[in-house]
């Protein structure tokens, strides 16, 4: 199975965006469109792309702040990110490069041109992937704790350390899930910060849980969690357990060490885990049913759950069966009670403030 | 031969000269070229990227994206004309060449095209609430005058509000009264004069594309009805235009 290259492209006028889309399409390419800067940024979390094609000249939010705030997210800093702009004045060239953007394209610009530097951009950032991905696979199998690939229920991978530990063969491994290893207080604990991290909310974790072998005594322990390759609606994570009778000065050191390299972004995954998640591939949804009026009304919590998934107003309103009018009208008195100047700020505050149920 | 004498010294880059003495002119020339290159450049980007991908691969090319990228030249291209008939009209209130034609009308043509002129622009005409108030339907006034009015207006305030906006119409002892209300971003109070001026646009609209010629193309074509325009407005809670036009009626 061959995964393509993922481009998320934002830029505001729509015919040169679909020009834009087109074009890298017929490269090869998987095209992310947006034509909203806010948009664009909630789809570099949920797409988790590869390279990033900005316009500099967007409402309400420009492409310099689509640019920091993605910078800021450890979950996409690394991600190459061009500018295409409509201003030829060298300040604003300038302007852009100083912020770190990998490269600046003035409209109108040369299809092959463009080709080639996305290529570059992303040979480049392969390197780096590639780099992680050998010291990632060199440390799952060598490192004495156990060690292993999951979604949020099965398990595709494991470390020797963790067959031994658990008591199971390889080959049984997606036979059990996830959660058939925690005892139930370690697995109600767990499955929250897991679904955040499904959703690109948390990137890593660390959990006091308990083990519980097939066969043998329950262990005490502590889980770090990383998200270890994001698709649109799934994740696939690394587990490392330490135990606590394995505690000593040295394992710390060495586990701190291996959480670095885990919680590095975006490491390649191999083509043959690769076809298992297109079959468990799902999707996970903030489910608004479930929130409780509270900071936010009932309404206001639909209309944010939905704006979540990036969806325009058009579809908020119908699926609400209310009017695009309204949407809008929610979603300023979001913007007001949160002191927020777009949907973007009302979710991270939401965020912050657990005031979300997921 | 031409004498030295008779013949007329050329100073290199007179013209150039003569605009750098007055710095704050330079500026504003600067400023003019800056906004039309800056206007170009989308639709000539979408122009070059697909005429580049119809050359280059005409014969891998899907017939669906061969068409679109056709649609997107044809748009491009759409763009453009619209941009040129602005700046044509900016041209000819320079220069002092336009005069109405009057007609009868019935006062509902003039939003006949607005929604599609809209749609082209990307903006959403359903965010428009449209109240008539109207004494009478037939007047006598300039028809195409009255359309640019209102489609500039509307665009404005679509624009530079995320909320719905009002455009009332209404007619009161032979005055045509348009008035457009936004929440939107505001006009600062000492540039409220200057936002009429072409190509000047609003300090706080630098995110915001376009180059400032609506309104300097409403309050040409308002002049030119002998029309009045007031403007009020506070910074991030919105804006109202109101054009008192006179017009004649038919009994």
């Amino acid at each position: 199975m061959n995964f393509r290259n993922k481009i998320l492209v934002i830029e505001d006028d729509q015919k040169l965006g679909k020009t834009i889309k087109n074009l890298l399409a017929i490269q090869g390419y998987d095209v992310c469109y947006t034509d909203n800067g806010a948009i664009g940024i909630q789809k570099a979390f949920e797409y988790n792309p590869d390279l990033i094609l900005c316009d500099i000249k967007m409402n309400p939010i420009d492409g310099y702040q689509v640019y920091q705030v993605l910078k800021e997210s450890s979950m996409i800093d690394q991600v190459p990110f061009i500018f295409i702009t409509g201003s030829s004045d060298l300040k604003s060239i300038r302007f852009g490069l100083d912020l770190g953007a990998d490269d600046y394209f003035v409209k109108p610009f040369d299809n092959t041109t463009l080709v080639h530097a996305i290529e570059k951009r992303l040979t480049k950032y392969r390197k780096l992937k590639e780099i992680g991905k050998r010291e990632f696979r060199a440390l799952f199998n060598l490192i004495p704790n156990s060690c292993f690939l999951f979604d949020g229920n099965t398990i595709f991978e494991a470390n020797q350390a963790l067959i031994k530990l658990l008591g199971i063969q390889q080959d049984e491994l997606t036979t059990y899930t996830f959660k058939d290893f925690f005892d139930s207080t370690s697995v109600r604990k767990l499955n929250e910060l897991i679904i955040r991290c499904e959703n690109g909310l948390l990137h890593s974790f660390s959990e006091s849980v308990t083990v519980k072998p097939l066969t043998g005594t329950r262990l005490d322990g502590i889980l770090h969690v990383a998200v270890y390759e994001k698709y649109p609606g799934y994740s696939l994570m690394v587990g490392l357990i330490s135990l606590n009778e394995d505690k000593n000065d040295k394992n710390e050191v060495l586990i701190s060490d291996v959480l670095n390299v885990l919680k590095k972004e975006n490491i390649i995954i191999t083509d043959s885990l690769g076809e298992k998640l297109t079959d468990v591939f799902k999707q996970h949804r903030v489910n608004y049913e479930k929130q409780e009026s509270g900071f936010f009304s009932q309404r206001e919590n639909q209309v944010l759950c939905l704006s979540m998934e990036g969806l325009p107003t058009k579809i908020i309103a119908d699926k609400l069966s209310i009017s695009d009018r309204t949407v809008e009208k929610h979603r300023a008195k979001l913007m007001e009670k949160t002191n927020s100047n777009n949907m973007i700020e009302v979710i991270i505050f939401a965020l912050r403030n657990n005031l979300l149920k997921i | 031969m031409i004498e030295a004498k008779k013949s007329k010294k050329i100073s290199p880059n007179s013209q150039f000269e003569l605009v750098k003495s007055n710095a704050l002119r330079f500026n504003e020339y600067q400023h003019i070229i800056s906004s039309i290159s800056h206007e170009l450049r989308t639709p000539t980007a979408i122009l070059k990227s697909n005429i580049q991908l119809l050359d280059g691969y005409d014969k891998t090319i899907a017939e669906d994206i061969r068409k679109e990228s056709i649609l997107l030249c044809d748009a491009a291209v759409a763009d453009l004309v619209i941009f040129l008939d602005n700046i044509q009209w900016i041209n000819m209130t320079l220069k002092n060449s336009i005069k109405p034609t009057y007609s009868f009308f019935n006062l509902r043509e003039i939003t006949n095209d607005l929604f599609d002129g809209l749609i082209k622009q990307n903006l959403n005409p359903k965010r428009i609430e449209v109240n008539w108030s109207l004494q009478i339907k037939m007047i006598s006034s300039d028809l195409n005058f009255l359309t640019q009015i209102v489609y500039h207006l509307c665009a404005n305030a679509l624009k530079f509000s995320k909320e719905d906006v009002l455009l009332q119409i209404s007619t009161d002892n032979g005055r045509l009264i348009i008035t457009i209300q936004d929440n939107g971003i505001g006009i600062p109070e000492i540039e409220t004069e200057k936002v009429f001026n072409p190509f000047y646009r609003a300090s706080n609209t630098t995110r915001i594309p376009g180059c400032g010629l609506g309104l300097a193309i409403v309050r040409a074509l308002t002049d030119c009805l002998g029309g009045e325009i007031y403007l009020s407005s506070l910074i991030n809670q919105g804006t109202t235009f109101k054009i008192i036009l006179p017009y004649e009626f038919s009994q």
